[in-house]
């Protein structure tokens, strides 16, 4: 079973990086990336990715309120919020919309570790 | 280079703009959030990046920077010229790193220090900035002198050594080491070279203080100038350019009447020519600016307009590195505006149409430049549903913009064109965005007036084109001069196709109008000098005629005689001319009068 995952980062240098991780770590999986949060909206209505992965620091509306909407939209996805500054109010905010925290630059490894956790709750589905 | 290192070099380059552009408006205005946000987010961004391609040191440097905007941001420091001018030195900074990478294609190995030096800068206390500014000053001197004296041992000739005695004296007097400056003097009067040096290393060697540890400032390899003083530089130049079309007058008087002097004049006429065009090409460089600035803005305003008419856009830029005269960077905005305006408004469709059409949900524009020969290219390019080429036509027959039988001589392609005839909109309904009025008439006129042309291509159900062709600078003007009805006027050359001589049994009277075939085409002939209002020219067996071709149409310009060829400065045409329709500007000729360029365009309408 191979998974769709939505990349939403303002700069195309991180969508690669995190590209490039998530292909090392599940070559077969597809993805969508968006620019920003309006982006990001548009491709779930039409793309129907099963999970997102965001950066939290865009202009316009940031990772943490991209990630409430996608939950509220979609209650079931799994979601993580990267960012360069480990800052505990970003953490916090984060678990507080259900979304899981990474840091920047993203390591294969902690790619890994989320993806297996969100894969465990995608499967009863 | 790897395509992750060259991501990060175009990203870095564009965040260094945003970085830029925000800090320096943040200094203008310390309150403004969005500006403060915008450089905090750059600076971040760069560190991201710093850390995806591996280049630890500039990690830290950037992160001290979003560090400190990030106190502000929380209120805990206020902007100060020292915060702005600590994040500015860090993006100084950043841009050394970007150009040694460009450069080797590798990260700069030995970066540490340079990041501990930028560092440094944010941690100093305000109190010791003015100090530190003082203690450079006496520095200042002495680098000046070690670089005169390397100029004088460099042998540069004769003239470069002069040159640095000069320099090196006039240093010394304004330090006033008076005695050290007469020692240097008397080396000149006698322009003996190694007395010259000699004397600028003695007077290094008597520095009164030894300053401790003579930082080497890392050179800039760009200099900030006002814009006022390039102004003058160009305008010094075109005045130098007349006098040096006036020298050239004189020159060929000289060749009537004086067989010795006519020689030489003639060949350091030649000279002071190559070395005016030289200096002309260096000084207009100076004026040129990259696209980026123009280019970014649109990043954001795509961002809002695709937001406002929810359809999702993005936007991929490319070629922002091209260079263009700053006059012309100036107008670009408001054309290139109206052009995304539209093609978001008109020309991508609402999401479920993109649906039906198989297309990705997010729409892509592309705006592109480029550099082809002397000429610039900027392309806006849409994946929308392209140009409706029947609705234009049935538009153009209703609003009456062109005959029915023109309409049906018109090929697809040619009938996209009337797209920027002035009073033609295709929008069905008039929307916020498009505008009421203004149509892209208005954009190709912005763009005639700079010399360049607007065209469109279509694909139908694919998407549109919009090129922009615009020339790279706009002072140098090629005209022709011509003698029309007793007068001499300019006739811009880009515009000349040729010149002939038509036999007068050959010209036909068409209604009022005269008209002649050349090469299987017919050409309206007008007579130059009675159609600006001068004297009717001389008849002669054969009419001489310049064939000019004006926003696509052919016509023929009766004059009495042809001129030559010259490159001028073309000043807008002022005072009386100012109302005067038909007149593009005005240039100095060497022999002192004015010259009047056309505009054909207006004398044609």
């Amino acid at each position: 079973m191979t998974y769709k995952v939505l990349i939403v980062d303002d700069s195309k240098l991180a969508r690669m990086a995190v590209a490039k991780a998530l292909s090392a770590v599940h070559p077969g999986w597809t993805r969508a990336e968006a620019g920003n949060a309006d982006e990001a909206l548009a491709i779930l209505a039409e793309e129907a990715p099963d999970i997102a992965v965001l950066d939290f620091n865009m202009p316009g509306r940031d990772g943490l309120e991209l990630a409430d909407e996608l939950r509220r939209a979609r209650p079931d996805m799994p979601v993580a919020v990267i960012s360069a500054n480990h800052q505990q109010e970003v953490v916090d905010r984060a678990r507080e919309v259900g979304a899981a925290f990474l840091t920047k630059p993203l390591t294969e490894a902690a790619l890994k570790a989320f993806l297996t956790e969100a894969l465990q709750r995608l499967a009863p589905r | 280079m790897n395509e992750f290192l060259e991501q990060f070099l175009s990203e870095a380059r564009e965040l260094v703009e945003q970085a830029t552009a925000d800090l320096l408006a943040l200094e203008r205005s310390p309150g403004d959030r969005e500006n403060l946000d915008g450089a905090f987010r750059a600076f971040h961004t760069l560190k991201g990046g710093a850390g995806i391609v591996d280049f630890p040191a500039m990690s830290r440097a950037v992160h001290a920077a979003e560090d400190v905007l990030s106190l502000v941001r929380a209120g805990e420091r206020p902007v100060t010229a020292d915060v702005i001018g600590a994040c500015l030195k860090c993006i100084d900074q950043v841009v050394q790193w970007l150009d040694a990478i460009q450069d080797s294609g590798e990260i700069p190995p030995e970066a540490e220090s340079d990041a501990d030096r930028v560092i440094a800068q944010f941690a100093a206390k305000p109190a010791v900035q003015p100090v530190s500014a003082q203690s450079e000053g006496p520095a200042e001197p002495a680098a000046i002198l070690r670089e005169q004296l390397l100029l004088a041992r460099g042998g540069g000739g004769q003239g470069a050594i002069l040159s640095a005695g000069r320099v090196a004296a006039n240093v010394l007097k304004a330090a006033g080491r008076s005695g050290e400056a007469a020692a240097v003097e008397l080396a000149l009067t006698r322009g003996d070279a190694a007395a010259i040096a000699s004397s600028i290393d003695d007077a290094i060697g008597r520095e009164p203080e030894a300053s401790p540890a003579v930082r080497s400032a890392p050179l800039s390899r760009t200099l900030r100038v006002d814009a006022e003083r390039v102004a003058t530089l160009v305008n010094l130049t075109g005045e130098l350019t007349v006098a040096k079309n006036a020298f050239g007058h004189l020159a060929k008087l000289a060749a009537e009447t004086d067989s010795v002097l006519a020689p030489p004049l003639r060949e350091e006429h030649a000279r002071l020519d190559r070395l005016v065009a030289a200096l002309q090409a260096s000084v207009l460089s100076l004026r040129v600016l990259p696209l980026r600035g123009v280019f970014q803005r649109f990043t954001r305003i795509v961002r809002e307009l695709s937001a406002s008419l929810a359809k999702p856009v993005r936007l991929e830029i490319s070629g922002e590195d091209t260079e263009v005269d700053k006059a012309i960077v100036e107008v670009l905005f408001e054309p290139l505006m109206h052009v995304f305006r539209n093609a978001i408004d008109h020309g991508i469709e609402a999401a479920p149409e993109r649906q039906a059409a198989g297309k990705a949900a997010i729409a892509t524009l592309y705006l592109r430049a480029g550099r082809e020969g002397e000429r610039i290219v900027i392309e806006i390019e849409d994946d929308g549903r392209g140009i409706d080429v029947a609705r234009v036509r049935q538009l153009a027959a209703e609003r009456r913009l062109v005959s029915a039988e023109t309409l049906s001589t018109l090929s697809d392609a040619q009938a996209v064109d009337l797209i920027f005839l002035p009073g033609f909109s295709t929008a069905r309904t008039v929307t916020d965005l498009s505008g009421r009025g203004v149509g892209l008439d208005a954009v190709r006129t912005s763009m005639e007036r700079l010399g360049g042309r607007v065209e469109a291509q279509t694909r139908p159900g694919s998407g549109s084109i919009v090129r922009f062709t615009l020339p790279f600078s706009v002072m140098m003007t090629s005209v022709m001069t011509v003698e029309a009805g007793g007068q001499e006027f300019g006739i811009p050359l880009d515009a000349v196709v040729e010149t002939a001589r038509i036999a007068r049994g050959d010209i036909h009277g068409v209604g009022e109008a005269q008209a002649f075939v050349l090469r299987g085409r017919t050409i309206p002939l007008l007579a130059l000098g009675r159609t600006l209002g001068g004297g009717a020219s001389a008849e002669g067996p054969d009419a001489t005629v310049l064939v000019a071709v004006s926003a696509g149409q052919y016509v023929g310009l009766e004059v009495d005689r042809l001129g030559e060829r010259m490159d001028v400065m073309l000043r807008p045409p002022g005072g009386l001319l100012a109302k005067a329709s038909g007149i593009a500007g005005t240039t100095l000729l060497g022999n002192g009068s004015v010259l009047l360029v056309l505009d054909l365009q207006e004398i044609l309408r």
